[in-house]
């Protein structure tokens, strides 16, 4: 949406304001392009912490797929589907002269290509990721514009890395440089934001007073904005932008069919295993995508330096722990238990996507789904050479069941600009981009 | 974790430098390890330590706070290189750098640091919606989680306000007001009971015919009032006359007349006659007595019915919407949403914007030609608006070049959310508007200690400084641990409150964290420690102590620990889980914890590469956790920081990774003694106990540092050392009083007064 026609929108429920230039907002990149009649394009990412047992995870050959070496396993069923990329490198979640706390470097730099800044909650500030340049690009054509997902919450104390706020080890998505977007862990709220709590024959009423509240509310914080020093009008701004992002939606919301009915119940509670936990999540993300509620999503299954123990799996130690592993077998055999387990669940979405019929194809032909770490190995900490997988993309011009080696040094971000393109969003750059990758 | 933002120096400043801060040990330092590379334009990391006099390090101060952090933790100058310097030379170093910051620091003009708007986080948000609308209900259930900031969620740079969270804020006020103003009239209660189940009880009710007689004494019900207000009762009844005398009756409650009545109608045509009375919790009999029994004269009892209360809204609500019903429309919806603003924004409000608020409220009563709908949805932008949501501290007065106070408003919020986690009650909006809250701060400081409500304080401000709250995400192997539940998670968790919530609420020395010779535990707890009453006697062993009782049940008692290992912070469970690994304990983990939380002096993060230690040995050979320690700490890069850690660590090792005492590890005997740097020996808990009470003054810094960071919600700043310095020493003097250091706290510029104009724009 230009801006033109975003102030006008404003403008039509009774507002005009000067607009502080977010960068989410400066949505100037440009829409996305989906030719007439055809499926749209949908995009995800999924994140690992603590990196993977390597050995297991990489393909010895360079291009069609042998053997799948062990944890990659879990895609025997579509491998045809299956993109692995090894050499690709987070640049920026490395130190570069800012010292530990790679975990939360990892994963705050993983789709932003950004250096996060090293600070325990004073300014805290990465760059846009991906997911939301692309929710930008492509979010209005959907009641969301995007679905931040995970299994774990925040952290509940300290700081979590070395001098970096928890909120960088916690998530994946950044709507601008210095706003993190929480991830909505319970299944029901998830739910409920997908598909409405219920039929509301007063729906009507209430989005009008709803807008109205609205109007009323960003007219007096625009006046306090005017009042407060120039630093702290950073908050209000988020305030105005949230305020705004709500209005949009609601008007978008007008013109798009009404939610579709879901084939689930609402799920009732968090549950209490974590792989129930996070299968419900996945289930959910393939509603997401079927019904078309949105079209870019990102998943975390676990925070980054997550210690989890993965009793069920017969590893009851910390997983943070047990990556720190000297290169101890029995540790890396564990490892390689909880990998496995989370290429499971990222097996599981590809198969039931891979179960519904869309367009001339299935659905994930529809989709590029990325799934990784921005830690290699996790005893060495090493930012280069990670593992990352894509799924999907057939009908996009994705040849699967494949290993691309890329250049050492090859940045991550490239990749992302690529899953960009084919989802019909032209950028140029991304972070630490050089130029695009050939998916 | 680092309290002072930007600074991360390990050496422990005392008061009181001398003026002039020579630069001995600096100057060579860098010549002989730092130059070769940190100088010229192609210096590496773009670091240039070419001078390093006063002013230059001063300038660069975050570079060289970095430097002393890189060099304590070994990786600068990089291993790589051949010449290393010695511990001496690092520490002289690193002691030249902080000398210089912490006489520029003293020197520093007074600064109370800038406080972005707050937003009010998941606690405090259902708090103050619960003591606005007195709706008992958790609205805020469904926020996503909020961001840890310097340690706490309630940090004011953290806390932002994604999309998402702004959905919900819209979503729960709606639901909340949904719930507590209904636009239906709610009609009151109707208790409607036949005769026959009228007391005295019959025989057989079933048979009993609809009309009931009554000759004599009286037919009642017992009924227990919850909600003090209006009720009426009812009868429907006719009366049988006998010599030409009609019966009388009189409704009663207990033994109170609300009313007389001759029935002199007959069965053709009965009648409801009523009586209303204002009623209060309490279990009442409600009845109708015969006046005048005389042979053949009755009462004829169809029913009886008790209906109220007539307004059967929360107190809260009344309270809320009172306003004189005779006004017009449009001048209640006015006078209550100005009310509720001023509740609502704190005592903060800004004309222009209530006059919005209530231009859309009428809007709404017009619409829908009610006064109660405009009421609504004027509470539902008050709500959502900005002053509600952030804690906004702006006002009138301008703005001044030197830093000055805070409105007695502004105050009155800052305390409260302190204290309480919610809003301001009105005594305290009312003494602020009175300009009267600064002159009775102590009082005012000692009632809401003493208040129910700071609990609020135990719950949040206690845990996540000693990060107690790790507790819920602590899953041990239950193949080793199989006494783990979560009864006992819940009990571990309760001893900690229950210590907190005596020093708050009973003002006790701050040293009790450390110190205390007393916990609480119930029965499960108890068994767990291996205690068996409260006299602290050991389970299974005749008493040393007589006259103890028997720990029983879920309840929480006051246990006198004597020669239980255990008391304060470092012998409860709660801390030696959350500080252990899921298989094994940590010492490390454990020597890490008391220097940072309980000292402030945290040890750096590992150098990289450094592997985790196993579980248990490989290759069969059998060595003692201590053991293996030991070889790890062999490594150069490693030692530096483990001697402290370790000794500290290790002298916990009596403990499990639950808590509980054991004899052994996994067939090895247990070895708790180790050496601090400087010779001190250290083993078991209590010489980790006389340790810290011998650094009791390190402790009490740490401890106010912590709690200010929560007070002010932004991380300290070097500005903040002479505040903190103050605290400690107002807590020393008022003998480690909780108290003593609060007041202290609340008494000082941080939390008293904001920035001026100029530092303001300097920032």
């Amino acid at each position: 949406m230009s801006q033109f026609t975003r102030r006008t929108a404003l403008t039509g429920m009774g507002v005009t304001v000067g607009l502080p230039w977010l960068e989410s907002l400066g949505r100037a990149m440009g829409e996305a392009a989906i030719p007439a009649g055809q499926p749209p394009t949908r995009l995800a990412w999924l994140y690992v912490p603590n990196g993977v047992h390597m050995p297991n995870w990489a393909p010895k050959t360079e291009g069609k797929l042998a053997e799948l070496p062990a944890t990659l396993k879990a895609f025997e069923a579509i491998r045809g589907s299956l993109t692995v990329h090894t050499g690709l490198t987070a640049d920026k979640a490395r130190p570069n002269g800012d010292g530990p706390g790679d975990h939360a470097r990892a994963l705050s730099a993983f789709l932003t290509g950004c250096q996060a800044k090293k600070t325990d909650g004073t300014n805290i500030h990465s760059g846009i990721s991906v997911d939301q340049v692309a929710a930008s690009g492509m979010g209005h054509f959907t009641r969301l514009p995007s679905l931040e997902i995970g299994a774990e919450a925040g952290a509940m104390a300290g700081n979590c890395d070395s001098g970096y706020s928890c909120v960088y080890s916690a998530t994946m998505s950044w709507r601008s440089a210095t706003q993190p977007l929480p991830k909505e862990v319970n299944p029901a709220l998830i739910f409920d934001r997908l598909f409405g709590v219920s039929e509301d024959a007063n729906r009507k009423d209430r989005d009008r007073l709803r807008k109205s509240v609205l109007d009323t509310v960003m007219k007096d914080a625009t006046g306090i904005r005017g009042k407060v020093a120039v630093g702290d009008r950073r908050k209000l701004d988020e305030y105005l932008d949230s305020v705004r992002d709500i209005e949009l939606r609601m008007a978008r919301a007008e013109k798009l069919p009404p939610p579709a009915k879901p084939t689930i119940d609402r799920p009732k509670a968090i549950p209490a295993a974590y792989s129930e936990h996070l299968e419900l999540l996945v289930d959910l993300l393939v509603l997401a995508f079927q019904t078309d509620s949105t079209r870019v999503a990102t998943f975390v299954l676990a925070n980054e330096g997550s210690n989890r123990s993965y009793q069920f799996l017969q590893v009851p130690d910390g997983h943070h722990d047990l990556s720190h592993h000297g290169k101890n077998a029995t540790k890396q055999e564990k490892i390689a238990k909880i990998n496995l387990f989370h290429a499971g669940i990222f097996g599981r979405l590809g198969t039931k996507l891979a179960a519904i019929r869309e367009g001339e194809g299935t659905l994930l032909d529809h989709c590029l789904i990325a799934y990784g770490s921005g830690n290699s190995d996790g005893d060495r900490h090493n930012h280069d050479d990670l593992p990352i997988a894509v799924l999907g993309g057939n009908k996009l011009g994705v040849v699967g069941n494949r290993h691309i080696v890329h250049a050492k040094e090859t940045p991550l971000a490239n990749l992302w600009l690529a899953m960009l393109q084919k989802a019909g969003i032209q950028r140029t750059a991304l972070g630490d981009s050089t130029g695009l990758l050939k998916v | 974790m680092f309290v002072f933002s930007g600074s991360c120096c390990l050496i422990f400043l005392a008061s009181g430098q001398p003026a002039t801060a020579p630069t001995d040990g600096l100057g060579s330092f860098v010549q002989k390890y730092c130059i070769q590379c940190h100088q010229g334009n192609k210096a590496k990391g773009s670091l240039v330590l070419e001078k390093w006099d006063g002013p230059a390090v001063l300038k660069a101060r975050l570079a060289w706070e970095h430097s002393v952090e890189r060099a304590q933790a070994g990786d600068m100058p990089p291993v790589s290189k051949k010449i290393r310097p010695t511990t001496a030379e690092v520490e002289q170093f690193s002691q030249a750098v902080n000398r210089i910051l912490a006489e520029a620091d003293r020197l520093a003009k007074p600064d109370p640091g800038r406080v972005p708007p707050r937003r009010l986080n998941r606690v405090e948000y259902a708090a103050t919606l619960k003591d606005l609308l007195g709706i008992d209900f958790n609205p805020a259930g469904d926020f996503p989680a909020d961001d840890i900031g310097h340690g706490f969620d309630n940090n004011a740079e953290t806390l932002s306000l994604p999309p998402l969270l702004m959905e919900r804020y819209l979503a729960a006020a709606e639901s909340a007001l949904d719930r507590v103003i209904s636009l239906k009239t709610v009609k009151p209660t109707l208790r409607h009971l036949a005769s026959r189940y009228l007391e005295p009880a019959l025989k057989n009710p079933g048979e009993a015919k609809s009309f009931r007689e009554l000759t004599a004494d009286r037919l009642f019900q017992t009924y227990k009032v919850t909600e003090t207000g209006e009720y009426t009762l009812r009868f429907k009844v006719y009366g049988k006359a006998a010599d030409g005398q009609p019966p009388q009756v009189t409704i009663l409650v207990g033994e109170r007349s609300l009313g007389k009545f001759t029935l002199d109608n007959n069965e053709k045509n009965p009648r409801v006659i009523e009586a209303k009375a204002t009623l209060r919790p309490r279990e009442l009999r409600l009845g109708l007595r015969l006046e005048n029994p005389g042979k053949d004269r009755a009462a004829m009892v169809e029913w009886a019915e008790l209906e109220g209360p007539a307004d059967p809204r929360p107190q809260t609500l009344r309270d809320l919407l009172a306003v004189d019903a005779k006004l017009p429309a449009e001048e209640k919806v006015r006078l209550v949403l100005k009310s509720f603003a001023q509740r609502a924004w704190r005592g903060q409000v800004d004309a222009a914007a209530l006059d919005g608020v209530i231009a859309l409220g009428i809007d709404e009563q017009k619409r829908r030609d009610s006064w109660l709908a405009g009421v609504k949805t004027g509470m539902l932008v008050i709500l959502c608006s900005p002053r509600f949501l952030f804690r906004v501290e702006t006002d009138n007065r301008p703005p001044r070049d030197e830093p000055y106070d805070l409105t007695e408003t502004q105050l009155a919020s800052r305390l409260s959310y302190f204290l309480w986690s919610t809003t301001p009650d009105t005594e305290l909006l009312e003494l602020a508007g009175d300009g009267r809250l600064r002159v009775t701060l102590d009082t005012q400081v000692a009632r809401l200690l003493k208040s129910e409500r700071s609990k609020a304080l135990v719950e949040n401000f206690f845990p996540q400084w000693l990060q107690i709250q790790r507790l819920e995400s602590f899953h041990p192997d239950k193949a080793r641990f199989p006494t783990f539940s979560e009864p006992l998670r819940l009990a571990m968790k309760t001893e900690a409150s229950k210590l907190f919530g005596d020093i708050v609420a009973n003002d006790r020395s701050v040293l009790d964290i450390i110190a205390a010779d007393h916990t609480w535990l119930n029965q499960k707890l108890a068994n767990h420690y291996g205690i068996a009453d409260n006299l602290g006697n050991p389970r299974g062993m005749p008493p040393r102590v007589p006259g103890g009782k028997p720990i029983v049940g879920d309840e929480f008692v006051r246990v006198e620990l004597g020669e239980q290992p255990r008391g304060g912070v470092l012998g409860m469970a709660a801390v030696l889980a959350v500080t252990s690994n899921p298989t094994r304990t940590s010492p490390v983990k454990r020597g890490k914890w008391v220097l940072e939380q309980l000292l402030g002096t945290p040890p750096p993060p590992p150098p990289p590469n450094v592997p985790e230690l196993e579980a248990t040995p490989q290759g069969g050979k059998s060595e003692t956790l201590k053991q293996r320690m030991e070889l790890h700490r062999a490594n150069p890069a490693c030692s530096n920081c483990h001697l402290k850690m370790d000794a500290l660590g290790f002298a916990f090792e009596a403990f499990n990774a639950l808590g509980a005492l054991r004899d052994n590890d996994e067939g090895h005997p247990i070895d708790s003694a180790g050496e601090l740097p400087g010779g001190r020996k250290v083993q078991g808990m209590r010489d980790v106990r006389a340790y810290l009470l011998d650094n009791k003054d390190k402790f009490t810094k740490t401890m106010a540092e912590r709690l200010l960071v929560y007070a002010i919600g932004r991380g300290l700043t070097p500005a903040d050392r002479k505040t903190v310095d103050q605290i400690v020493e107002a807590t020393r003097k008022g003998d480690y009083k909780f108290s003593a250091m609060v007041l202290a706290l609340i008494r000082s510029q941080a939390f008293n007064q904001k920035r001026g104009r100029d530092t303001d724009s300097g920032s």
